[in-house]
C-alpha cells in the first residue's frame, strides 16, 4: 500500500514538474509570442555575461522583439557548451539561436544539416551584409552556405608595463619593434635590468604562448604569413614552424618567469598585474581587468600601453558565428531578426564598451565618450589600424587534437627534452589522426 | 637496559605521531587550503598559493551567491546523490548476495552484462539515454538523473559486495536455517548485520563517485531544478574571467556540509566498518 502511495507520489511529482513548464511555454506560445530556445553560456562570471544579459532585455524593448520570448538554458563555460552542443547536433535537438563556442562547431553543425542556410537572409537585406567583410563571412560559410553570424573580430597584440620599460631605460616603440632581433635586444635589456621580458604559459592549451608562437610564425615571411592564415594545418615541418618553436624554447629558457612551464593564463596575468612582467600578449577583453582593483593595483592602468607583435604583426581572426537551430519559419525568422539585432552598430559599440569585444563591422565611428574614458581601448582601436601583417592562431585555425597537443607537449619543449623538430613532428603526428 | 627499552617506547611514540600527524595534514590540507584561499582576493590567489588572506572578510561568499544558483544546487545535489546511495546500496545488498550464494541458470550471463556496463564510456551512453529520457518525459528532473546514478554505480558496487558475501562463512546461515529462519529472515537478520561494512563502503563509494559526477548532470539537464554542485562550481570558471575566490568560498560551502555530516555520524560508520570483525 505504501509503495503505492510511494509511486503515486513519484508519479504525481514529475508529471507536475513537466505540465508546469509545459503549461509556461504553452502560455507564452498562446499569446501569440514566439518562444525561442537558446542556450547562453554567458552567464556565471564571464566576461560577457552582463552584456548579454542587457542584449536580451533590450531586444524584447524593440519593435521586432516584443513579441519574442525567450527560454533559457544556462551551460557556464565554453568547454562545457560545446559538449552539449555536439550532443544536442547530433541527436537533432539544437536550440532555436545557436551561440557560438568554436571548437569547429559551425562545420559539425552544418555538415549535419541541423542549423538554417542563412544565405538567403544575407542576400535579402544588402545593408545587413555589408556590414561584415569578406573574410568574416567566409569563415561562417561552409560549402557555399553561410550558416553563422560573425559577432565580434579577435584581435591580439601586446600590452606593456611603461613603468618597467622607463626603469630599464627602453623607448617604447610607437607601433611595434620593427624586428624580432629587436625585441629580444629589449628583451636582454629588461633581463640585465632585473625584470623578467614576457610572460608565458603551458597549460589550458598554452594561450599566451600560442599568440607568442602565431606572432612568430604569422611575421616570418609570405610562407609563414600564408601558413598561419590556413585553416586546419597538418604540416608542421616547416621551416618558419621550426624556428618559431625553437624560438619559443628560448623564451622559455631565457625570457619568462620560472613557473611559466605547467602554468595557467590567471597566474601569469596576476604577474603583469603585479609588475612583475615587462610584456604581456593579450586582447582587448583584457583592458577592463586592469581597472578592477581586485586583481590589479590601484592606478595600473594608466601603467600599460600597447603595441603590436615585431614587424608590425596582429593576430586577427574572424570568430566562428552564431547560428540557428530554429526549424519552424516564424522561429527562423525571430532568431534572425536577433541575431541582426545583436550585430547592429549600435550593439557593436555596446558591446566593445561592456566587454572589449572588437566590432566585426569596419570603420565604426568611436563614440568621443569612449576615448575620453577608456584610452587605452581607444588606442587599440587606433593602433590596430597600423597593423601591417595579420594572421590566424591556433585556438581558430588549428584541430583540437593539435592544440591540446601543442599544450602538453610544450613543457617538454621549454625542458629541452624534445627538439624543436620533434616537437613539430609531434603536431604533425596528431593533425594528421584528423584526415 | 631498562633505559634503552624506555628510549624505543618513546621513539615508537614519537614516530606513532608523526605518521599520524603526516596523514592528518595530507587529509586535511587541501581542505584548510581551500578554507584559508576563500578569503583570499584574485591577486593573492594567483600570487603565492600558501600565503595568509590579507583580511578575513565574507565578500567571496557573498560573491560565491551572486554568481551562481549554489544553494539550489546544493539542495539538488543532496537529493540525488542520497537517493541514489540508498537505490544502489538496496539494489545491490539483494543482487550480489544471490549472485555470490546460489548457482542456477544465465548466473553467468548476468555477471558477464553487469561486467560489460563497466565498459561503457559514458559519451558513447549519453545520446541514447538523451534520446530516452526526453521519450519518457524525465530528461530534467531529479529522478533521471537518480537512476543514471544507481545504475553507473550498481556495476563496481557489484563486485565490492560480492566478494564481501564470500567473505561470511555459509556455516552462520545453515546454522540459521536449521534453528528455523525463513530465507528472508537470514538475509534480513543475519546477513546484513554481517554486511554492514561492504554496505558503508559502497555507499561511501557511490556517495563520492555521484557527488563529483558533472558529464551527465549537465547533458540531462537544462534547468535548475535537477542541476548539482558540479555544475554550479563551473559558474565561477568564465573565460578569461576566473573568480577563484568565488569559487574557493562555493567549494567550502558545498563540502562544509557533508563534513559535518561525516563527523557527527563518525561514530555509526565507524561501528558499520568494524561490525563483524572478530577479535583473533
Amino acid at each position: 500500500m505504501k509503495r503505492k502511495i510511494a509511486r503515486g507520489l513519484l508519479a504525481a511529482g514529475a508529471a507536475g514538474l513537466l505540465a508546469a513548464g509545459l503549461s509556461m511555454y504553452a502560455a507564452a506560445e498562446e499569446s501569440g509570442k514566439v518562444v525561442l530556445d537558446v542556450i547562453n553560456y554567458h552567464v556565471g562570471t564571464d566576461y560577457a555575461a552582463e552584456y548579454y544579459s542587457y542584449l536580451f532585455d533590450e531586444f524584447q524593448k524593440t519593435e521586432e522583439g516584443k513579441n519574442v520570448e525567450f527560454n533559457f538554458e544556462e551551460i557556464p563555460t565554453t568547454d562545457a557548451f560545446n559538449q552539449k552542443i555536439k550532443l544536442l547536433i547530433s541527436s537533432g535537438d539544437l536550440p532555436d539561436i545557436v551561440f557560438n563556442g568554436g571548437n569547429n562547431i559551425t562545420e559539425l553543425a552544418a555538415k549535419s544539416g541541423k542549423v538554417a542556410d542563412l544565405t538567403p537572409y544575407f542576400d535579402a537585406d544588402p545593408e545587413w551584409k555589408a556590414q561584415f567583410d569578406e573574410t568574416s563571412l567566409e569563415f561562417n560559410t561552409v560549402e557555399g552556405k553561410i550558416y553563422g553570424v560573425p559577432v565580434s573580430k579577435e584581435i591580439s597584440y601586446i600590452y606593456y608595463n611603461k613603468e618597467l620599460f622607463e626603469q630599464a631605460g627602453i623607448e617604447a616603440p610607437e607601433v611595434a619593434f620593427a624586428s624580432w632581433d629587436e625585441f629580444f635586444e629589449v628583451c636582454d635589456k629588461l633581463k640585465e635590468a632585473g625584470i623578467t621580458p614576457v610572460g608565458m604559459d603551458s597549460a589550458d592549451s598554452g594561450w599566451l604562448t600560442n599568440l607568442w608562437m602565431s606572432a612568430l610564425i604569422g611575421t616570418s615571411g609570405d610562407a609563414g604569413n600564408e601558413w598561419m592564415n590556413s585553416m586546419y594545418p597538418t604540416d608542421f615541418e616547416t621551416p618558419e614552424v621550426i624556428a618559431a618553436a625553437e624560438t619559443i624554447q628560448k623564451m622559455f629558457q631565457q625570457y619568462t618567469t620560472p613557473d611559466a612551464v605547467g602554468a595557467k593564463y590567471d597566474p601569469m596575468a596576476t604577474h603583469f598585474f603585479n609588475g612583475e612582467v615587462a610584456m604581456f600578449p593579450n586582447g582587448p577583453w583584457m583592458i577592463p581587468d586592469f581597472s578592477e582593483t581586485e586583481k590589479a593595483p590601484e592606478g595600473f592602468a594608466d601603467k600599460v600601453g600597447v603595441m603590436l607583435m615585431p614587424c608590425s604583426g596582429m593576430e586577427m581572426v574572424p570568430t566562428p558565428g552564431d547560428m540557428v537551430g530554429a526549424t519552424e519559419e516564424d522561429k527562423i525568422e525571430a532568431a534572425v531578426t536577433f541575431l541582426k539585432f545583436e550585430t547592429s552598430l549600435e550593439n557593436q559599440i555596446i558591446a566593445l564598451e561592456m566587454t572589449g569585444l572588437q566590432p566585426v563591422s569596419n570603420g565604426l565611428e568611436i563614440p568621443a565618450e569612449l576615448t575620453e574614458n577608456d584610452p587605452l581601448m581607444a588606442e587599440v582601436l587606433e593602433i590596430q589600424d597600423k597593423a601591417e601583417l595579420t594572421y590566424g592562431q591556433n585556438q581558430a585555425y588549428w584541430y583540437q587534437n593539435t592544440i591540446d597537443t601543442f599544450s602538453t607537449e610544450l613543457p617538454e619543449l621549454a625542458y629541452g627534452n624534445i627538439t624543436p623538430e620533434e616537437f613539430c613532428a609531434k603536431l604533425s603526428e596528431s593533425a594528421a589522426k584528423n584526415e | 637496559m631498562r633505559k634503552t627499552s624506555k628510549f624505543s617506547v618513546y621513539l615508537a611514540h614519537i614516530c606513532k605521531y608523526v605518521f599520524m600527524i603526516f596523514f592528518v595534514c595530507i587529509a586535511v590540507g587541501p581542505l584548510l587550503w581551500a578554507f584559508l584561499s576563500s578569503f583570499k582576493t584574485y591577486s593573492e590567489i594567483n600570487s603565492s598559493a600558501l600565503s595568509w588572506p590579507s583580511s578575513f572578510n565574507l565578500e567571496n561568499y557573498k560573491a560565491a551567491f551572486k554568481y551562481a544558483p549554489i544553494a539550489k544546487y546544493f539542495l539538488n545535489s543532496v537529493i540525488i546523490v542520497g537517493c541514489s546511495v540508498l537505490v544502489t546500496v538496496a539494489l545491490v545488498a539483494m543482487c550480489a548476495y544471490i549472485i555470490s550464494r546460489f548457482d542456477f541458470k544465465l548466473k553467468v550471463v548476468i555477471v558477464l552484462l553487469i561486467s560489460a556496463s563497466l565498459m561503457l564510456p559514458a559519451q558513447a551512453i549519453s545520446q541514447p539515454l538523451f534520446a530516452i529520457f526526453q521519450k519518457l518525459g524525465i530528461f530534467d528532473t531529479k529522478i533521471g538523473l537518480i537512476i543514471v546514478y544507481s545504475a553507473m554505480g550498481i556495476p563496481m558496487s557489484f563486485f565490492v559486495m560480492t566478494s564481501y558475501y564470500k567473505t561470511i562463512p555459509m556455516a552462520l546461515e545453515e546454522s540459521a536455517y536449521i534453528d528455523g529462519a525463513s530465507f528472508l529472515q537470514t538475509f534480513l537478520r543475519i546477513i546484513l548485520p554481517l554486511a554492514k561494512p561492504g554496505l558503508v563502503t559502497i555507499a561511501l563509494l557511490q556517495f563520492i563517485n555521484t557527488w563529483n559526477e558533472f558529464y551527465f548532470a549537465l547533458m540531462l539537464t537544462s534547468g535548475n531544478s535537477a542541476r548539482t554542485v558540479p555544475i554550479a562550481l563551473n559558474y565561477y570558471m568564465g573565460t578569461f574571467a576566473n573568480n577563484y575566490s568565488a569559487l574557493f568560498a562555493a567549494v567550502v560551502l558545498t563540502v562544509l556540509p557533508t563534513i559535518i555530516l561525516f563527523i557527527i555520524l563518525q561514530r555509526q560508520v565507524m561501528e558499520s566498518l568494524t561490525a563483524g570483525a572478530v577479535k583473533g
